[in-house]
């Protein structure tokens, strides 16, 4: 996957990707309670996938599967405040002949509240076959 | 109805659930998991591995899978139910993705406590929890902490 190892091979450890911001309205917040079948889900999934397409735009194209997610839950996001969500690349390596890349976001309200902490590790490129 | 700490010790089991993937859920997860970008843009289906047949393709899938971030949804879900407030303001999570899960899949939720220390008076939990299919197969592994009552609330 050349495309996705050139792309990958220009970004570096530390670099940062912004700022995003948004606000989670009520209705966005029941769709994913409905999708997740779960009326107290309160947590949206802020901010990881726009991210891969911060680094898309910035390096070229990059395909990749979540690997692992970690969060840290601080407040809720109170409904129609605004959200502040900064990122950065925290680590890249390589691992069993597989490039890794590890993306680290903290999101925080228009009030100063911390929301959630986030680190979200993506394996660059497609699945191997042995493992379908 | 949430746990009080002094109910759980190392061993414990926390109460399971299942749920069903189908692709209707997908496709709406898909639709509220892109909160950052443009009104309009969000307007559009997103077309991805967990939406469309050729994109999974392209990535040496079979069909379309689940996100990780449903399953990573079913899991704060047994711990939200079982710690409520405590677990949603000063909750931990970390799960690794193994296997996928697709459309018509079942997956039950499991935690089970692995350590309690009490350190200034609070309970501190770390539970193992996973997802498990209909054939008995961890699609899901992780680690979670808590603290009883939690500093932040």
């Amino acid at each position: 996957m050349s495309t996705n190892n050139a792309a990958y091979e220009q970004i570096t450890i530390d670099e940062q990707l912004g700022h995003l911001e948004y606000v989670v309205t009520e209705e966005q917040l029941k769709l994913l309670q409905a999708s997740v079948e779960y009326p107290e889900a309160y947590y949206p999934h802020i901010a990881v996938k726009e991210y891969l397409e911060v680094l898309r735009r910035k390096h070229g194209p990059i395909s990749f599967i979540s690997a692992k997610h970690k969060d840290h839950y601080y407040h809720p996001p109170i409904p129609n405040k605004r959200v502040q969500v900064t990122g950065w690349v925290r680590d890249k390596y390589e691992r069993r002949g597989r490039n890794w890349l590890l993306v680290e976001t903290l999101a925080i309200d228009e009030d100063g509240r911390e929301i959630v902490r986030s680190e979200h590790t993506f394996l660059i490129g497609g699945v191997e076959k042995k493992r379908e | 109805m949430t746990i009080r700490s002094t109910e759980l010790n190392v061993g414990d089991k926390l109460p399971c659930f299942t749920k069903t993937m189908t692709q209707d859920k997908m496709d709406l997860f898909e639709s509220v998991a892109r909160l950052a970008v443009e009104p309009d843009q969000r307007a559009a289906p997103p077309v991805n591995i967990h939406t469309d047949a050729a994109r999974a393709k392209e990535l040496g899938l079979t069909r379309p899978i689940a996100s990780g971030q449903m399953s990573f949804a079913y899991l704060n879900e047994l711990l939200s139910r079982a710690f409520g407030i405590d677990f949603r303001q000063g909750g931990q999570l970390s799960v690794t993705f193994l296997k996928p899960v697709y459309d018509g899949d079942t997956v039950t939720a499991h935690g089970v406590v692995q350590e309690k220390k009490t350190i200034n008076g609070l309970a501190n939990l770390r539970l193992q929890v996973w997802l498990e299919n209909q054939e008995a197969v961890k699609t899901c592994v992780g680690e979670a902490e808590v603290i009883i009552p939690s500093p932040l609330t």
